[in-house]
């Protein structure tokens, strides 16, 4: 996907001063969390080359995950390198484990 | 009707293209790239719309995609544009969507509103001066204003792209071109190469370059002492004499008798020392008057300045390309201009009068010969760089005594060459080339050598 037309850059702009004021003006997001919200919003929006990452955001049920397995991928995700994303693949492999671990606990 | 201070400020100002073209730069790689390669930082009047717009470039320069969140990131990680006014703001900049197609409209505006502004602001300071220096040099004055509001106009960057049809089109020219003047050299000109451009004072330069060609940038290097000044005005012979084409010779060492005194002798062919001495006689004298006069009435103007700076060698030939039509500009030589900037290593300066140079050609569709100064080793700092920016690049030194005694080569020409030619680039041809002449001291000449044995 790309900016190709002017709802898109509405939207995508719309969303940016949301994410910023949440941190800025109300301050119910930290810096880090502010930063990686917008580098999520650029990979959805932007079309970069995604490496995997928006599917395992799809997955990530927070609700059906146990308090504390949210936390470690929370905190994963704030650790990512947004301007080189194939080098996450690491993190990427940890929140995997992390979400399998979680169904296998559900389902046991 | 005369425009009063608010009006004149409207005038000066447009926030709105500013804003349109700092949106479409977020919002579009293309636009970015446009803005990036036309605009300077100092063409936004609100400083904000400055910052926003070095922030983006700072960002494309890194090659990191200049989307508006990689703008706020990066804002942040500085500690810049932090506060909910400044986020408005930047949403308020967001919001000046256009169509990114219309890019280029949007630049020039912002480019045009910046150059009136420099304008006014150059009219407000000559304005000042002129109301504060009671006591001036008003040749020194008029010198300095023109050659600020030349700057003004001058070196503007030529984006003209070429489309595929436009390359296939010129290619086919340039051939047929060629084609058409083989066939003349076959048939008019029994083999001799007619030139495309202007001619260089030797044969074999003339075959190897087919001449000096409107745009090119020739750079010629030479150890002290070893016929810089001599080389540029055999140039200015055999161009603005005997071809009668305009020319205009800058010199930065040399003053006007001096330079005056040099044409005497190449001109008649009588000894340099005896002519600055007098020591002629009648029939010497009437020779050299025949010189003159044939110098009175060629193209050459002379231009000795001692002071010499990049910015005004701009001025002087915008001067001379409109009024005297001048086909080439010699720089007799670029080592001897002045500093700018005083932080800039020697290298750095060369570089940067060099690249002035070309632009300066290429705008103005002259040739621009530039005389530098070798090392003792015969190598020239920063020669890479310089040799990129130029067209053709030349090294002249002499040949040593023991090269004539032993090169054999040397000795199946009329008269033993002294000295050497050594074209080391030559865009539109051959190089790598030694090319072999004479060089009379003492009448300060020079000459090709002819190979008279295989």
């Amino acid at each position: 996907m790309g900016l190709d037309d002017i709802n898109t850059k509405k939207l995508y702009d719309a969303l940016i001063n949301m994410i910023s004021n949440l941190h800025i003006q109300k301050g119910l997001l930290s810096k880090e969390e502010m930063h990686c919200l917008l580098s999520i919003l650029d990979l959805v929006i932007m079309g970069k080359n995604d490496p995997g990452l928006i599917g395992l955001l799809k997955a990530w049920e927070v609700d059906k995950l146990e308090p504390e397995i949210n936390e470690i991928v929370k905190a994963t995700l704030l650790d990512f390198d947004f301007t080189n994303l194939d080098s996450n693949n690491r993190k990427m492999e940890t929140i995997r484990d992390l979400l399998r671990y979680n169904k296998e606990l559900k389902d046991s | 009707m005369a425009l009063d201070e608010m009006e004149l400020k409207t005038h000066l100002i447009d926030l709105e293209s500013e804003r349109r073209v700092l949106s479409s730069m977020l919002h579009s790689e293309e636009a970015c790239i446009e803005a990036y390669n036309s605009l300077r930082v100092t063409d936004f009047y609100s400083p904000q719309h400055g910052t926003v717009f070095e922030l983006t470039s700072s960002l494309y320069e890194r090659e990191i995609r200049p989307t508006y969140v990689e703008l706020i990131k990066e804002a942040h990680t500085l500690g810049i544009l932090t506060n909910s006014r400044d986020i408005e703001d930047l949403e308020y900049i967001a919001e000046h969507y256009i169509d990114d197609g219309n890019i280029k409209y949007w630049i020039q505006k912002v480019r045009d509103k910046s150059r009136l502004r420099r304008y006014e602001s150059f009219l407000r300071t000559s304005y000042q001066v002129l109301r504060e220096e009671s006591d001036q040099d008003v040749e020194q004055l008029l010198m300095s204003a023109e050659e600020e509001l030349t700057n003004l106009t001058a070196l503007e960057i030529d984006d003209h792209v070429d489309y595929p049809a436009d390359v296939a089109k010129l290619g086919y020219e340039e051939v047929e071109r060629r084609f058409l003047r083989y066939k003349e050299i076959k048939e008019l000109h029994h083999g001799v190469i007619p030139l495309d451009g202007l001619p260089t004072g030797f044969y074999n330069l003339n075959k190897v370059t087919l001449g000096y060609k409107p745009g090119d940038l020739i750079i010629l290097g030479a150890q002290t002492g070893h016929g810089k000044t001599s080389f540029a005005l055999h140039t200015a012979n055999a161009i603005s004499i005997k071809s009668k084409n305009n020319l205009l010779y800058l010199n930065t060492e040399m003053s006007r008798p001096q330079i005056a005194l040099r044409w005497g002798s190449i001109l008649s062919g009588i000894e340099h020392e005896r002519v600055r001495s007098g020591e002629i006689n009648e029939t010497e004298l009437s020779q050299i008057l025949k010189g003159y006069s044939d110098l009175g009435e060629s193209g050459f103007y002379s231009y000795p300045c001692p002071n010499l700076t990049p910015e005004k060698t701009i001025s002087i030939a915008r001067k001379f390309k409109a009024q005297k039509q001048i086909d080439i500009m010699i720089i007799d030589y670029i080592g001897r201009m002045d500093k700018q900037d005083p932080r800039l290593q020697e290298w750095q300066v060369l570089e940067q009068i060099i690249k002035t140079q070309k632009m300066l050609a290429q705008n103005l569709q002259i040739v621009v010969m530039c005389l530098v100064q070798l090392n003792p080793d015969g190598s020239l700092q920063g020669a890479k760089r310089m040799k990129n920016e130029c067209d053709l690049m030349l090294k002249l030194s002499p040949i040593t005594k023991e090269e004539q005694e032993e090169n054999e080569e040397l000795k199946k020409f009329d008269i033993m060459p002294n000295y050497a030619i050594f074209v080391d680039k030559n865009r539109d041809g051959q190089s790598g080339i030694r090319i072999p002449i004479y060089f009379d001291l003492q009448k300060q000449t020079m000459k090709d050598v002819k190979r008279v044995s295989i």
